[in-house]
C-alpha cells in the first residue's frame, strides 16, 4: 500500500469516525441516559476530528499556493475546480444549515406551549388540592385517634417499650395503648403504619400493616414541630416513590407538663392514585426540566448541527481537493508533456491511468510525441547529411530567407567570400557588405538579381580579396512553396578565377608564341642585311654620310637585338616546363642567383633567413632559376639606388593545402607596387617600370603554376613590397586551384 | 504548515487543560469542615460535616427538577516522602438531590445504601447532606497493618451526570465546578 492509499484510507477512517461520533452525540442530546456521560468526550472528539480535517485542508491549500507560485502545470486548473466544487458543496449545505437552525429553534420553542404549561401546572395543583383534602381528613382522623388513646384507662396500660430500650427512662407505668389496641386502631383507620413516640422521640409502641420491623420514624424537624404543639401533615414519597401521607400529632397522654406522646401515622394512597400522581409528577418534572434546558437544548442542537455542517464542509472541501487533483493530474501531465515537447524533449511518455476520454487523449499524445521524435530524428539525419554535403562542396552555397536573412552559409562560401566569422546564420545578407567593402559588388549584384524576380539567374562577378582579383560565378534560384509564395533563395558560388586566368594565360601564350614565331623569323635577315649594308657602304661614303649610315645601322641592329630579347621573352613565356625536372637545392639555387647580381648592386645587403632542414624539391631547375632571377632582379630594381638597403630573403617549409611546401618571401624596401596595378601585376604587359616588358612577373607566375605553386605580391605597411612564393616540396600537383584567400 | 497546525492543536489542548485546572483550584463551593472516624465491629466508619454554598445556577437547576449527583470520595493512603501518596483503599458514595414536584419536597438519596430523606425545603435537604454519619469505609481486616495512614475525603458535584445539553456549558462554567478540597485525617488503627 503506497502513501497515497494510506492517506486516503486515513481520511476515510477519520470521516467514518466523525460520522459515528456525530450520530452518537445526536443520540446523547436526545436521550441523556444512553450516551450522556460520553457527551463531552464525543463533543471534543468531533471538534478535534474537524480540526484534523482543517489541518489536512490547510496543508492542501498551502501546497496549492506553492504550486501556483511556482506556476506548476495544472495548479490553476486545480484551484478553479476546488473553488467550483467547494461552492457547489458549501452553498447548499450552508443554506440548509441556516433553515435547519431556524426550524430547530422554532421546533424547540414549539414544545413549550403556554397552554400546556398552564395545564400541567393546573393538573399538579389539582392533584395537590385533592390530596390536601384527603390529608386534612386524615389529620382529623389521626387527631381523633390521639384523643381515643387519651381515654384509655391507666391500669390496663402495661407496656413501656421506652423503658425496655433505655434503663435511664422512668419505668413508671403510663396510659399507653397496648399493641393490640394500636393494631385495632390502625386497621380501623386504614393506616399503613402507626407508632407512638415519647417526648424524647423514643418509640413506645408501633403497628405496621406491611410487617416492617423497622418503623419509618419521623425526622427531627417534624418532631420539633409537634413539640411546639403543631400537628404535622405532609405528603411524602416514602418507599419506591409511592406517595404516603405522614401525620404526626401530640396526644394528651401525659403525667406532667414536660412529658407528652406523639402519635405518628402513615396513610397509603391507592395504587390508582399513586399511578395518576406519578404520571402528573413525571410529566410536570419532564416539562419543567425541558423548560429549564430550553436554551441549552437549542444551543446543543445548534452545536451538533454546526458540527455536522463543519463536517460536511470540511469533507466536501477535502473531497474537492482530492477530486480536483485526480481530475487535473492527467491534464497536468499533458501540460508538462506539451511543455517538454515545446522544449524539444520528445522522450516524455505519459502514464495512461484511465480508459476514458482523458486516457485516450494521453495515449494519443504519447503516440504523437513518438512520431514527432521519429520524424525529428529523420530530419536531423537529413540535415546532418546536407550539412556534410555542403561542407564538402567546393562550391559556395548560400540560402536566404525572403527577408534576405542568411539561413545557410557553407564553409566554401565563407572561404570564397573571405568571411572570417564562423556563424553568419541569422544575419542579414546585406550586412556582409557593410563588414567587408570588397563584397560590395557581389551583394549588390545578387540583390539586384533577386529584385528582378527571376526564378533562375546567373552572373559573373569580380571581387577583390586581399588585393587579389577573384572571379565568381553566382547562380541563384528562387525557392517557392507549393502555393507559389517565395520561401527563400539559394545562391551557388563558383570560383572561376583559375579557369579565367588559365584561359587568359593560354591566350597570352598563344599570342607570345605567334609573336615569337612571326617576329623572330624576319629579325635575323634584317640584322644580317643591316650589318652587310654597313660593312659595304660605310667606308665608301664620306665622313658625313658614313657617320649617318653607321648611326642608322647601329640603331637598326640595336632595335633588332631588343626585339630578339623581347621575342626570347615571349618564347620563355610560351614554353612549357614539364620536362627536365631534377632534385634541386632551393637555397643553393637562390644564393647562386643572388651572387650574380651582388657586384652590380653593392649598396644592397642580402639578409637570409633560411630553414636549415629544407628538403630538395623536384623542379625544372632552369625555369625555377629564371623565377628567382626575375624576383631578385625586381627586388634589386625596386630598392633605392645609391642608398644602403636590405633585401630579406626567407625560405621555410610550410604545410599548405595538406601538403608540404617550400615558402619563400623576398622583402624589399623600395616604393612598393602602385595600388592601381596591384590586382593585375601578374598579368602580361603590366608593369610600373618605364623600360620593363611587363612579362617578368607573368613568366614567374606561369612557371610556378606549372610547378603547382603560386606567387603573390603585397605592399608592406611601412615601405616596400613582399613577394611570396610557394612550391610543393613533394610532387607537383596538376591543376591545383590556388586563390588569394589561401595566402 | 504541519508545525503551525501542531502548535494550534497544542494551544487548544492547553487552553482546555487550564480551564479544568482553574475549576479544580478555585473550588470552594463545598467545604469539608470536620472528619472523624470510628471503628465499629472492625469496620472503619467515617463521620464528616460539610458546608455547601449552592450558587443560584445550581439552585435554579434543582428547583427546576434537574437532579444533581454529588460524589463523596473517601480514600486511605500511605504517605510517601518524595513521591505521591500510595492509595491503599478507596470508596465512593453518590448522593442525589432532586425535587418532588407533587409533594413539593426535596429528596436526598444515598445511591450506595439506598437511604432516602424527604425534606420540605432545599435548605433542609442541604443541611441533611452536610451531616454525613457513619459511612463505612473499609473492613480493617483487609488493611495490612501500617502506621501513618491517612484518611482523605472529598465532595464534588458530578458534572457528567447532568443532562447532556448542560454538560458542555457546565465544563466551562465556574458555577458548576462544585468541589471541596481534600480533607485529611490521620488514622490510628
Amino acid at each position: 500500500m503506497n502513501a497515497k492509499a494510506i492517506s486516503l484510507f486515513s481520511v476515510a477512517l477519520l470521516s467514518a469516525s466523525l460520522l459515528c461520533s456525530l450520530v452518537l452525540m445526536s443520540g446523547a442530546i436526545q436521550n441523556s441516559t444512553k450516551f450522556g456521560s460520553l457527551y463531552a468526550v464525543l463533543l471534543l472528539s468531533n471538534a478535534f476530528g474537524i480540526l484534523a480535517f482543517m489541518i489536512i485542508i490547510g496543508r492542501n491549500i498551502w501546497k496549492l499556493i506553492q504550486q501556483l507560485r511556482t506556476k506548476q502545470a495544472g495548479a490553476r486548473l486545480t484551484l478553479r475546480m476546488v473553488i467550483l466544487f467547494t461552492i457547489l458543496a458549501v452553498v447548499p449545505v450552508t443554506i440548509l444549515y441556516g433553515f435547519s437552525l431556524d426550524f430547530l429553534r422554532r421546533g424547540v420553542d414549539s414544545w413549550f406551549d403556554l397552554k400546556v404549561s398552564d395545564a400541567l401546572s393546573d393538573s399538579l395543583e389539582l392533584g395537590r388540592e385533592s390530596l390536601d383534602l384527603r390529608m386534612r381528613q386524615l389529620l382529623l382522623q389521626t387527631e381523633k385517634m390521639a384523643n381515643e388513646l387519651s381515654e384509655i384507662p391507666a391500669e390496663i396500660t402495661s407496656l413501656n417499650l421506652g423503658a425496655l430500650k433505655n434503663s435511664s427512662i422512668s419505668t413508671q407505668p403510663y396510659a399507653v395503648p397496648t399493641p393490640a389496641q394500636l393494631d385495632t386502631m390502625r386497621s380501623e383507620n386504614r393506616a399503613e403504619e402507626l407508632i407512638l413516640l415519647n417526648s424524647e422521640g423514643v418509640l413506645i409502641a408501633s403497628s405496621s400493616a406491611t410487617g416492617n420491623l423497622v418503623p419509618n420514624l419521623p425526622p427531627e424537624p417534624i418532631r420539633a414541630q409537634v413539640r411546639q404543639g403543631q400537628s404535622y401533615i405532609g405528603l411524602d414519597p416514602i418507599r419506591d416513590g409511592n406517595l404516603s401521607v405522614r401525620v404526626a400529632v401530640k396526644t394528651n397522654i401525659a403525667q406532667n407538663a414536660q412529658s407528652y406522646y406523639t402519635l405518628h401515622a402513615l396513610y397509603p394512597f391507592s395504587n390508582r392514585i399513586n399511578i395518576l400522581a406519578d404520571s402528573v409528577e413525571s410529566s410536570y418534572e419532564q416539562y419543567t426540566e425541558l423548560s429549564y434546558l430550553r436554551e441549552k437544548l437549542k444551543l446543543s442542537f445548534a452545536m451538533t448541527l454546526t458540527l455536522v455542517l463543519l463536517f460536511s464542509i470540511v469533507t466536501s472541501v477535502w473531497a474537492a481537493f482530492y477530486s480536483a487533483r485526480r481530475l487535473s493530474a492527467p491534464i497536468r501531465d499533458l501540460a508538462e508533456g506539451t511543455a517538454a515537447v515545446a522544449r524539444g524533449d520528445y522522450t516524455k511518455n505519459l502514464p495512461v491511468e484511465s480508459n476514458d476520454e482523458i486516457g485516450f487523449l494521453v495515449s494519443s499524445f504519447n503516440s504523437m510525441t513518438s512520431r514527432i521524435a521519429k520524424a525529428r530524428e529523420e530530419i536531423e539525419s537529413q540535415r546532418e547529411y546536407l550539412d556534410t554535403l555542403l561542407s564538402q562542396l567546393s562550391s559556395g552555397v548560400i540560402a536566404l530567407t525572403p527577408e534576405k536573412i542568411i539561413t545557410t552559409l557553407n564553409p566554401s562560401a565563407r572561404k570564397l567570400l573571405g568571411i572570417q566569422e564562423s556563424n553568419c546564420e541569422g544575419k542579414n545578407f546585406i550586412a556582409l557588405h557593410s563588414k567587408n567593402s570588397d563584397l560590395g559588388p557581389i551583394t549588390e549584384q545578387v540583390l539586384h538579381l533577386i529584385e528582378e524576380g527571376k526564378e533562375y539567374w546567373q552572373a559573373q562577378v569580380a571581387i577583390l580579396d586581399t588585393d587579389v582579383r577573384k572571379e565568381l560565378v553566382c547562380k541563384g534560384t528562387t525557392v517557392k512553396t507549393s502555393g507559389g509564395t517565395i520561401s527563400g533563395y539559394v545562391i551557388v558560388l563558383e570560383d572561376v578565377t583559375a579557369i579565367v586566368q588559365g584561359q587568359r594565360d593560354a591566350a597570352w601564350s598563344e599570342v607570345a608564341r605567334r609573336l615569337a614565331h612571326e617576329i623572330k623569323n624576319p629579325l635575323t635577315p634584317i640584322q644580317l642585311a643591316t650589318e652587310r649594308l654597313r660593312l659595304k657602304y660605310l667606308n665608301k661614303l664620306g665622313d658625313k654620310d658614313g657617320e649617318l649610315l653607321g648611326s642608322l645601322t647601329d640603331t637598326i641592329i640595336q632595335q633588332v637585338e631588343t626585339m630578339k630579347t623581347m621575342v626570347n621573352s615571349f618564347t620563355d613565356y610560351a614554353s612549357s616546363t614539364q620536362k627536365q625536372k631534377t632534385l634541386t637545392d632551393t637555397e643553393k639555387l637562390l644564393k647562386g642567383v643572388v651572387e650574380l647580381f651582388r657586384s652590380a648592386y653593392p649598396s644592397v645587403n642580402f639578409i637570409y633567413n633560411i630553414d636549415p632542414n629544407l628538403p630538395k624539391i623536384r623542379v625544372n631547375m632552369t625555369r625555377i632559376r629564371q623565377v628567382f632571377n626575375n624576383l631578385v632582379k625586381n627586388a634589386l630594381e625596386a630598392s633605392p639606388h645609391g642608398i644602403k638597403s636590405n633585401i630579406i630573403i626567407s625560405i621555410r617549409l610550410v604545410d599548405y593545402l595538406n601538403s608540404e611546401h617550400i615558402e619563400m618571401e623576398i622583402e624589399d624596401h623600395g616604393s612598393g607596387i602602385p595600388e592601381k596595378i596591384l590586382g593585375s601585376v601578374l598579368d602580361p604587359y603590366v608593369t610600373s617600370k618605364s623600360k620593363g616588358s611587363g612579362l617578368g612577373l607573368a613568366i614567374v607566375k606561369k612557371i610556378l603554376e606549372e610547378h603547382g605553386g603560386m606567387v603573390a605580391l603585397k605592399n608592406k605597411k611601412g615601405q616596400g613590397a613582399i613577394v611570396l612564393v610557394r612550391i610543393p616540396s613533394t610532387g607537383i600537383k596538376e591543376n591545383t586551384a590556388i586563390t588569394l584567400g589561401d595566402l | 504548515m504541519s508545525q503551525s497546525a501542531g502548535k494550534v492543536t497544542l494551544a487548544i489542548i492547553l487552553s482546555f487543560s487550564c480551564l479544568f485546572l482553574a475549576g479544580e483550584l478555585l473550588a470552594d463551593d463545598i467545604k469539608l469542615t470536620s472528619l472523624k472516624y470510628k471503628i465499629s465491629n472492625q469496620v472503619l466508619m467515617a463521620t464528616a460535616t460539610a458546608e455547601f454554598n449552592f450558587n443560584k445556577d445550581v439552585l435554579a437547576a434543582v428547583q427546576s427538577g434537574i437532579p444533581l449527583y454529588f460524589e463523596l470520595h473517601i480514600r486511605v493512603v500511605q504517605p510517601r516522602r518524595y513521591i505521591w501518596n500510595e492509595e491503599r483503599h478507596r470508596v465512593k458514595y453518590t448522593f442525589s438531590i432532586r425535587r418532588h414536584a407533587l409533594s413539593n419536597r426535596f429528596i436526598i438519596t444515598n445511591l450506595v445504601t439506598g437511604q432516602r430523606g424527604v425534606y420540605r425545603s432545599i435548605e433542609l435537604a442541604i443541611d441533611n447532606l452536610s451531616h454525613l454519619d457513619y459511612l463505612a469505609v473499609l473492613d480493617t481486616k483487609e488493611l495490612v497493618k501500617a502506621s501513618n495512614l491517612l484518611m482523605e475525603m472529598k465532595f464534588k458535584l458530578d458534572i457528567k451526570s447532568l443532562p447532556a445539553p448542560m454538560i458542555p456549558m457546565a465544563y466551562v462554567s465556574r458555577s458548576w465546578h462544585m468541589s471541596s478540597k481534600w480533607l485529611r485525617k490521620s488514622l490510628d488503627l
